[in-house]
């Protein structure tokens, strides 16, 4: 099995060796950057060739956009995948738990973020006015 | 007195840089003066047991975009830091100010205890000017009500002081400059170098053996200088083949320094440790007889802002320093005193400062004698912490 590693951060080797991936494995440099332009990457990933696409990373609980990466695993037609991080820790791909639970998952984020923002601003606003008065 | 600690980034776990040296040496120096710091982080950053510490997660829910995790963070504090207060009823509260983060303020005041809040920069700039900022407005107000809130800012600067007071309509006597510091007795002059020499792999002891070295450290930032070092590095070889650079840490610029020694051909005149254990850092360091912070201002011109930590330890070593008198550094540098002033991104007058130390062993030693009765006198990390008890102390 083929494997090519997008390393986002860390040390691909501790990476590979802490995820018993392949001596071979390809890496190829990934910047968190190019998921502003989602098609860019999307054509990136359609063109490699291997089996499975790794994205690996420092440390898996400080890594942003799971779900994203998951989602452009699913629409370049990848079947097989994973995140993976310096410690071992390992986020599974499947196409079918993408579009069924993370998509969801996404969902609930992006409202809880919306809400999120909202709530700040009007915090904000109100503490401006008391802290300046 | 007791406080708590708050180190709110979303950094995760710590244990080398810049700002590590800066929380260890802090925490160090407040339980050298008899007080107890009870930290709280997002993970541990200091050796675990050391001092009290407190988990403080950021929220599982937000792993998808960018400053939605630290805006949430508050709603994390607002829960978490009033029970902890109440269980652990410090003296005040103490916060390194990091993206966002605003609620610690508010919580403090409701609970009638001083905040103090280190900021070591504005984080709103800083994003806006050098990296990608998505909530301006937000990160804005955060900041604008966060230090308008606060008792008292602790700043590393006069420049940085000034930027605070500029940015934010700050009244100046709520800004404190306190410079960062070193652990003297880290770094110290009273390392066996020949024994640590000795237990160096062999490769190292052929390649260092009889040469003058010249040490630097640092992550390799756009400010460090390091490509302005990298540069002069031919300069200062071709007259004196005998002197050798050994390059600490690693980071966004080094791949541009291995271009330009290789494009050079002096590749084989410098040694790239890469990142090295925080605690075998002073052993390297005491090894070269010259150590060098080629400082620059900043890449969009404005004034370098820092108060670089590797000063503070190069001075604690004992040795011989050069440094680019940019921003603070030429007020702590006393240019023949203790060290020497190099002019900023100019390798030629930083080689030729080299060259001219490293045919003066006994100025070295001078030199390095008069940085480390300042660093000894003024710039420990428990003068460092006193000058944050004066300030709580006065509010």
């Amino acid at each position: 099995m083929s494997y090519t590693l997008f390393l986002i951060s860390g040390d691909s080797a501790t990476i590979i060796s802490r995820n018993n991936l392949p001596s071979h494995t390809k890496v190829i440099p990934f910047s968190e950057k190019q998921l502003l332009s989602i098609s860019s990457t999307i054509k990136l990933l359609k063109q490699t060739p291997s089996e499975t696409i790794v994205f690996g990373m420092k440390q898996m609980n400080l890594q942003r956009y799971h779900q994203i990466l998951k989602g452009i695993m699913l629409l370049s037609g990848k079947t097989k995948g994973f995140l993976a991080d310096e410690n071992g820790n390992r986020s599974d791909y499947t196409p079918l738990h993408t579009i069924f639970v993370e998509s969801l998952r996404l969902v609930v984020e992006i409202i809880a973020s919306v809400g999120i923002v909202l709530q700040s601003w009007s915090v904000l606003f109100y503490r401006g006015i008391k802290e300046k008065k | 007195m007791d406080a708590i600690f708050l180190r709110t980034d979303f950094f995760g776990h710590l244990n080398t840089g810049g700002s590590f040296s800066h929380i260890a040496g802090f925490l160090d120096g407040m339980e050298q003066l008899g007080h107890t710091m009870t930290l709280t982080a997002s993970a541990q950053c200091y050796p675990e047991g050391k001092y009290p510490f407190r988990l403080i997660e950021y929220p599982k829910l937000f792993i998808n975009f960018p400053e939605i995790p630290c805006l949430a963070y508050n709603n994390v504090l607002n829960k978490r830091l009033p029970h902890l207060i109440r269980e652990l009823k410090p003296d005040f509260i103490y916060q390194r100010h990091s993206e966002f983060i605003h609620s610690p303020s508010a919580i403090a005041k409701k609970h009638n205890l001083p905040f103090i809040l280190e900021a070591n920069n504005s984080e709103w700039w800083w994003k806006r000017n050098w990296a990608k900022l998505f909530f301006d407005d937000i990160l804005r107000r955060c900041e604008d009500v966060h230090f308008h809130a606060a008792d008292a800012i602790m700043v590393v600067s006069d420049v940085l002081k000034n930027d605070l007071i500029r940015l934010f309509n700050l009244p100046p006597d709520k800004i404190h400059v306190n410079p960062n510091g070193v652990d003297i007795d880290a770094f110290t002059d009273e390392i066996d170098s020949e024994q640590f020499f000795s237990e160096l792999p062999t490769p190292l002891q052929t390649r260092w053996q009889g040469k003058t070295l010249c040490g630097f450290v640092g992550t390799f930032g756009e400010w460090h200088g390091v490509e302005v070092l990298a540069q002069s590095v031919i300069h200062a070889v071709r007259k004196n083949p005998n002197i050798h650079f050994v390059l600490i840490g690693d980071g966004k610029l080094r791949g541009n320094v291995e271009k330009i020694l290789h494009d050079d051909g002096v590749a084989d005149h410098v040694t790239l440790l890469g990142t090295v254990k925080h605690h075998l850092v002073p052993s390297y360091l005491s090894l070269c007889p010259i150590l060098l912070s080629p400082h620059t201002e900043n890449t969009d011109g404005t004034l370098f802002f820092g108060s670089p930590t590797k000063l503070f330890e190069y001075m604690g070593m004992g040795k011989a320093i050069i440094a680019s008198g940019v921003g603070q550094i030429a007020d702590i540098i006393k240019d023949g005193s203790n060290g020497i002033i190099a002019e900023q991104r100019n390798p030629q007058d930083l080689a030729n400062k080299i060259l001219n130390l490293a045919e003066n062993p006994t100025l070295c030693k001078q030199l390095g004698k008069n940085a480390r009765y300042d660093a000894v006198s003024t710039y420990s990390w428990k003068h460092n912490a006193q000058r944050v008890i004066n300030v709580v102390n006065s509010i």
